[in-house]
């Protein structure tokens, strides 16, 4: 099954050709056409999960081919630990959306089919490209698509939130395209005329500090976008407010993974040292983020907008995680996007559930459904238990090692991770603070509008399809380990390899050459990694020491 | 051990699990589909055989295992659950005294607490919801109590956490229920904010949440790296364990996380009677009893906890004394005796602590279900003002309640007596650096609040089953009998709250009377407490010297002495509460009241704490939020600086605009002038316009997109752009070896 | 011989004339003849430098410029006296059908 990426990436393209040439009005056979093909890539993805070689921290399932050979720019394709639960998460959405939007999406269905699958295309690409160019090729193919659905099928300010989604991407993608030009450039240079824009053949380069810095930013411009780190967060609300379920779910399961996923595999990696000295930065952005995420979240009186913002504090779980830089951190990282993409996903799915039911989201609409529909309640709740974390549910298991990993060894390049953890601990307290209040004031209370007496309750459709997402809600929080053991070996590598090649980094900045290098070239200064950059940074900041001053003295005033 | 298969423990946990599981599945099914009486048939028979299976379990393992066998440690280990790195988080149970103890009690009395239920909630829409959530609830509890790793009893705490926010709104259509459930969970939050962090500050120095493994790094005592490693500039014990405690403040409710515990009564009786006072609400104290070796290498952490523990006490007990509602009282009650048991856990009293805890679920179990059958009897009343005599009424439950309060208030033989008095004396005699002011205010607010409880419990006995009923006629005639599916289980409670104090016989009890009876909890607990006992130097905890101690017991003398204060004041105000409501409210009473003034309506109104904080945190925080949506996120970022950014990019647009009016000449005559100022530049600048050829001056440019390559090919090449003085010098291509010196 | 100056002073004249003429007139027709003004003065140029180097390049170049400015002419000549016979009319500040 070597072609297996390739498969996926080409499925969803060959359905969507189906459906575009599908005649104009047969909506129900363009759906079914669409949960075809998305259904037939999630089982062509299940190999993925089977047959992945759990234990090992290489890329699986690769494929290399010559693309536009003269700039180097190849069809490099594979997968490891830290991408390949979200390929398959991708896969795992798609047909669950389509079929959830059964009824919600009712003009220009081929459309929508159409659009759908091109996106699937675009997540799995930019999940599995492991060149430069190939995987901005996929990171702009998921623009257009995702901007289309929340501009044609959404709610009344739809085109505004479509433009500023689309504005707020491409600042970030500019940027991004300008820095990996820059980096194949530098390549070049360096190993005297080889140009490639594959992923390992760039990692190899290792740059002088300032351009290292900005090259990361102009990354991280890209990624934080995406991830929605705070500040740069406000285009989300509108998005997932405006876009039609399937969209939200979409955004919400897969697309914003996408931004931790760029900080994960390319900017951490390619710029440790630039990472390193943004790490406290990042961190601090991300806490906000948790904190201002959830309590504005608790100020919103639109359901949909309380999760969207819900997805803010989440992420910055997320970030922090990944700039600690720890196998913990970083394994909790990938897996809390996973536990988001699911729990937020069925979340959106539910307030679909509602919304095709009474045509609206402010929260005073509702109060008392728990009466009225028993099934959704339970369906609701196991929802936002898992979102809101509860141990025993898949939000945990992330947050957990998350916040164990950057308490406990992230002091290489945090200040005092302990005080940062405690923060952001509080979005532990703040998120059971706004899911139970957006809870109560949709379930409980009285019933004290009429219209919401007669409410349906779930359908054997909607059923099946929030039992997959449920199950695997409580499965991965229950028993993690198929998952935590991909998921780790790759983290461990990573985590490894950051420090390294930061070493390597601070090398070369030590040497005092302003130009380029080959990561290579540092290889015998680094035997030792820590015992450089404690050199660097001085002992306070070695993760063995974790961040503790020495004890001070106890004196017992006296004896027994 | 090899007597018993080793998955006995983990069925002690699935049985109430998939008791829930099946409830929750298809108890809805079964009601819908069933007649209604054969429906409630199976939902109640799952669930109870479902706890009667883990009470099973429970019993034959602690019996054959630990007490025949001899065996006092099992372990299983399930499968490992959360790994990454280094940290490894295994699903492992452990059965040992201390949790053996614990799950005795908790399938005991869940058991009699399940089958009081089915008659409680004979009638209720959705008993097969009650009954999952109430055997969801059985499991938690076990995997708190049996989790090997701190992480696993986190599991059980939220867990517990989660169903007593389930079971407090079970009624959700009163939006006050809804509400007071939803209280309970954010308090809970808070405190489990403070567990996880705790076992962060843990995690740094043990590097690994299993209990056993704390305990190893614990047991050296003040060498351990948990006394000499600081966080903050404090030793990790401390902060941790102050953090733990936090947690415990909120599960126990302790002050300052207190106040959702009276709310909490909103939800079934049963429910409180389990959940709200014999079992969750301790698990705080479990924590600290199981942790123990950690909190005596904190002597700060410790003062703290007994004079929380000890404040609570008394600050409880006084907001009890002046209660209307019959669950209200209970409920401030259960806090005070949970203060007791903190005050035992901070004065290094672990056995008393865990001892109070046992006798509390009996008779505290006792009281609330007897709540329960008067409730169900006066309609759904639940304001003392209105009941009375009914001890005619209900005589079994009017003898199990009147046992039950001579048990908390301490009277000699019944179970209270003896767990209090262990308390008393082990916080009047511990040693400590805070010795002996600590041991002075932590006995002096333990017997104060003995005093209260004596009170206001016989006041709500006296005012409840005695004297004449003040209800209205109705109530009284058509006044729900006793059945035995109720009455069954609070015999047995008594009857249990009268005996289980003899497992504590205080030693000096056995000289006077010549009655040698075993301490046998203390023997039972001994592995437990083992490790903490062997600490020297500030972090010893035992008994205090000073006439008090030999022998690692009290002096005959001065422990008869303080069972005797504290007999004498149960017994004083006991009948001071029957003087003043034997009969009703008496005009004594009334003229207390009077002479109490502004006290007595600081104690109704629960010290208005609940308004504090409305005032001080929830509505701050409502504010906090709104500020951030409306005038942060709506104004500064997505105004200013997105808005901002859009606008400025518009108006660019708008300036540039004018220029690109169609208008044909108007661009030639702007061609005009720009060429006319390339000229200009090039012919005004000597360095360009004089061509002389020379070796570093030479300007390649070959417009072949595809030759990049050759174009970056091997030769360097620099390029120089000069504007009068003003020069810049451009190096491109590989680096020159020579040409190291220009700008990049 | 005549120096290379004198080519280049005449072609700069006929430029500017025809730079003149395009930015001033407004009649379409005689802006029409100013551009074919400014390509003649490239031609001489062209041709002068062509001579100057012994090189008939440009002198090549000059015929293809009068091929496409006879094309140009017209070309922009019919789409004129479209205009004219339309609009009755030529005046290019008030052609704005296009941009408006």
């Amino acid at each position: 099954m070597n072609h297996l990426l390739s498969i996926l990436l080409v499925l969803p393209v060959l359905g969507a050709l189906t459906t575009a040439l599908l005649p104009r009005g047969e909506d129900r056979l363009a759906k079914g056409v669409g949960l075809f093909f998305s259904g037939l890539a999630f089982l062509v993805s299940l190999p993925l999960a089977t047959a992945f070689e759990a234990g090992r921290a290489g890329m699986q399932f690769e494929e290399r081919h010559a693309w536009i050979d003269r700039f180097g720019i190849g069809y490099h394709v594979g997968v490891d630990g830290l991408s390949v639960w979200l390929v398959l998460l991708a896969t795992f959405l798609t047909p669950l959306c389509i079929w959830g939007a059964w009824r919600a999406i009712d003009h220009r269905s081929r459309e929508f089919v159409v659009s759908m699958l091109l996106l699937e295309t675009g997540m799995i690409g930019a999940l599995v490209a492991l060149d430069l160019v190939l995987f901005f090729t996929f990171w702009e193919v998921m623009l257009v698509p995702m901007a289309l659905i929340i501009g044609i099928w959404g709610s009344e300010q739809r085109v505004k939130a479509a433009i500023k989604f689309f504005l707020y991407t491409m600042v970030g993608s500019a940027l991004m395209l300008a820095a990996i030009v820059y980096l194949a450039v530098v390549h070049y240079q360096v190993t005297k005329g080889t140009l490639s824009f594959d992923l390992a053949d760039l990692d190899r380069v290792v740059l002088p500090p300032d351009v290292q810095a900005l090259c990361f930013w102009a990354f991280v411009a890209s990624f934080a976008i995406k991830v929605p780190l705070f500040p740069v967060h406000t285009w989300l609300p509108d998005a997932h407010t405006q876009a039609p379920t399937p969209g939200s779910v979409i955004l919400a399961g897969v697309l914003l993974k996408l931004g931790t996923y760029g900080f994960i595999r390319f900017a951490m990696p390619l710029f440790p040292g630039a990472a390193a000295e943004a790490a406290q930065l990042l961190a601090i952005l991300a806490i906000v983020g948790i904190v201002y995420g959830a309590l504005v979240a608790y100020a919103q009186s639109d359901v949909k907008r309380l999760v969207a913002y819900s997805s803010v504090s989440h992420m910055g779980f997320v970030v922090l995680g990944i700039v600690g830089m720890t196998t913990q951190g970083l394994t909790g990282a990938t897996y809390q996007s996973l536990a988001h993409g699911l729990t937020t996903g069925a979340l959106f799915l539910c307030i679909g559930v509602l919304y095709e039911r009474r045509h609206t989201r402010a929260l005073d609409a509702f109060g008392g459904v728990a009466k009225v529909m028993p099934i959704f309640t339970a369906v609701f709740m196991i929802a936002m238990l898992g979102s809101a974390g509860l141990p025993g549910l898949v939000g945990f298991v992330g947050e957990f090692l998350i916040m164990v990993g950057t308490f406990s060894g992230s002091a290489h390049v945090l200040n005092d991770p302990p005080l940062l953890v405690l923060v952001a601990a509080t979005g532990v307290i703040l998120g059971a603070v706004y899911l139970l209040h957006m809870f109560q004031r949709v379930m409980f209370g009285p019933i004290t509008h009429p219209e919401n007496e007669k409410l349906r309750d779930l359908s054997l459709r909607e059923q099946l399809v929030f039992a997959p997402i449920l199950a695997l809600i409580v499965l991965m929080g229950v028993y993690p380990k198929p998952f935590l053991e991909t998921i780790d070996p790759s983290a461990q590598a990573l985590a490894a390899h950051f420090t390294h090649k930061r070493c390597a980094s601070v090398a070369l900045a030590r040497s005092g050459a302003s130009r380029a290098a080959l990561a290579d070239d540092f290889a015998e200064a680094c035997t030792d990694p820590m015992a450089v950059i404690r050199a660097v940074y001085g002992d306070e900041r070695a993760p063995q020491v974790s961040g503790f001053g020495p004890a001070p003295r106890q004196e017992g005033p006296r004896a027994p | 051990m090899n007597a018993v298969p080793t998955q006995d423990l983990l069925w002690i946990i699935l049985a109430p699990l998939c008791g829930a599981i099946f409830n929750l599945v298809f108890g809805r099914l079964a009601m819908r589909k069933l007649p209604d009486r054969t429906a409630r048939e199976v939902v109640h028979l799952v669930a109870i055989s479902a706890v009667a299976i883990a009470c099973f379990l429970s019993f034959s393992v602690w019996w054959d295992v630990m007490v025949e066998g001899g065996v006092r440690r099992l372990v299983q280990t399930v499968y490992p659950w959360i790994f990454s790195g280094e940290t490894m988080i295994g699903f492992d149970l452990l059965l040992d005294p201390l949790s053996a103890v614990m799950i005795l009690v908790v399938t005991g009395v869940g058991l009699l607490i399940h089958i009081f239920s089915v008659g409680y909630m004979a009638h209720d829409p959705d008993y097969h919801r009650y009954f999952a959530y109430l055997n969801l609830f059985m499991a938690s509890m076990l995997i708190l109590v049996l989790g090997k790793s701190l992480l696993v009893t986190f599991v059980g705490w939220e867990g517990v956490g989660l169903c007593s926010y389930l079971l407090i709104g079970f009624w959700f259509s009163d939006e006050a229920k809804a509400s007071a459930g939803r209280k309970a969970f954010v308090m809970n939050r808070i405190g489990d904010f403070g567990f996880i962090l705790g076992l962060f500050a843990l995690y740094t120095v043990v590097h690994s949440l299993d209990v056993d493994a704390i305990a190893a790094v614990a047991a050296r005592g003040a060498q351990s790296p948990l006394v000499t490693t600081a966080l903050w500039g404090v030793p990790v014990a401390t902060v941790a364990t102050l953090l733990l405690f936090l947690g415990c403040t909120g599960k126990s409710a302790q002050i300052p996380l207190y106040t959702w515990l009276p709310d909490a009564m909103a939800g079934p009786t049963p429910v409180s009677a389990l959940i709200h006072a014999a079992t969750m609400v301790t698990a705080g104290v479990y924590l600290i009893v199981r942790l123990n070796f950690v909190f005596a290498l904190a002597p700060l952490t410790m003062a703290i906890v007994a004079v929380v523990g000890g404040v609570t006490a008394l600050f409880a007990a006084t907001i009890g004394i002046t209660q209307f509602d019959i669950k209200k009282v209970l409920a401030y009650s259960t806090v005070s005796q949970l203060g007791y048991m903190f005050l035992a856990a901070g004065m290094g009293a672990w056995v008393a602590a865990i001892f109070h805890l046992m006798t509390h679920a009996f008779f505290k179990a006792c009281l609330f279900l007897g709540s329960g059958s008067v409730i169900e009897a006066c309609h759904h009343n639940q304001d003392i003002r209105t009941m009375g005599g009914l001890r005619k009424k209900m005589p079994i439950t009017a003898g199990t309640f009147f046992i039950s309060c001579l048990a908390i208030a301490g009277i000699f033989p019944f179970a209270g007596f003896f767990s209090k008095d262990e308390i008393l004396v082990g916080a009047y005699t511990y040693a400590s650096e805070w010795s002996p002011l600590i041991n002075y205010l932590g006995w002096g607010l333990g017997t104060v609040a003995a005093a209260c409880t004596a009170f206001y419990m016989f006041r709500l006995y006296y005012l409840t089953f005695e004297g004449s009923f003040r209800g209205d006629e109705h109530t009284w005639t058509h006044h729900v009998a006793e059945y035995p599916i109720m009455w069954v289980p609070l015999v047995i409670l008594a009857f249990l709250a009268t005996v289980a104090g003899f497992l504590g016989w205080p030693h000096a009890l056995g000289e006077v009377t010549g009655l040698h009876l075993p301490h046998v909890l203390e023997r039972w607990l001994e592995p437990v407490t083992a490790t903490s006992a062997r600490f020297a130097g500030p972090y010893y905890v035992g008994l205090r010297d000073g006439g008090f101690a030999h022998d690692g017991h009290v002096t005959v003398g001065a422990e008869m002495g303080f069972m005797g204060v504290s007999l004498g004041v149960a017994v004083v105000f006991w009948l001071w509460a029957r003087r003043l409501y034997g009969d009703g409210f008496s005009k004594e009473a009334e003229a207390w009241k009077a002479r109490l003034g502004k006290l007595y309506e600081a104690s109704l109104h629960k010290y208005w704490v609940d308004e504090l904080y409305d005032a001080v945190v929830v509505r701050p925080f409502k504010f906090l939020a709104k500020l951030c949506y409306r005038f942060f996120d709506a104004l500064v970022v997505d105004g200013v600086g997105v808005g901002g950014t859009a606008g400025l990019v518009g108006w660019l647009g708008d300036v540039v605009r004018v220029f690109h009016n169609g208008n044909v000449r108007r661009y030639l005559l702007a061609l005009l002038v720009g060429v006319g100022l390339v000229l200009a530049t090039v012919y005004g600048n000597p360095t360009v316009s004089s061509l002389e050829p020379s070796a570093v001056h030479r300007v390649q440019s070959r417009p072949d997109l595809g030759g990049l390559r050759t174009t970056l090919g091997a030769e360097p090449y620099r390029i120089e752009i000069g504007f009068g003085s003003w020069k810049k010098v451009i190096d491109l291509g590989p680096a020159a070896p020579g040409a190291a010196g220009g700008e990049r | 011989m005549v120096p290379i100056t004198h080519f280049l002073y005449l072609a700069i004249l006929l430029f500017l004339i025809g730079v003149g003429g395009v930015l001033l007139r407004r009649n379409a027709l005689f802006v029409l003849m100013s551009i074919e003004l400014m390509l003649n003065a490239a031609n001489v140029a062209l041709v002068a430098f062509s001579r100057l180097h012994g090189n008939h390049d440009g002198q090549v170049f000059a015929f293809f410029v009068i091929a496409v400015a006879a094309a140009e002419a017209a070309v922009g000549l019919a789409i004129i006296v479209a205009i004219f016979r339309s609009r009755d009319d030529v005046d290019i500040d008030d052609l704005g059908l296009l941009r408006d």
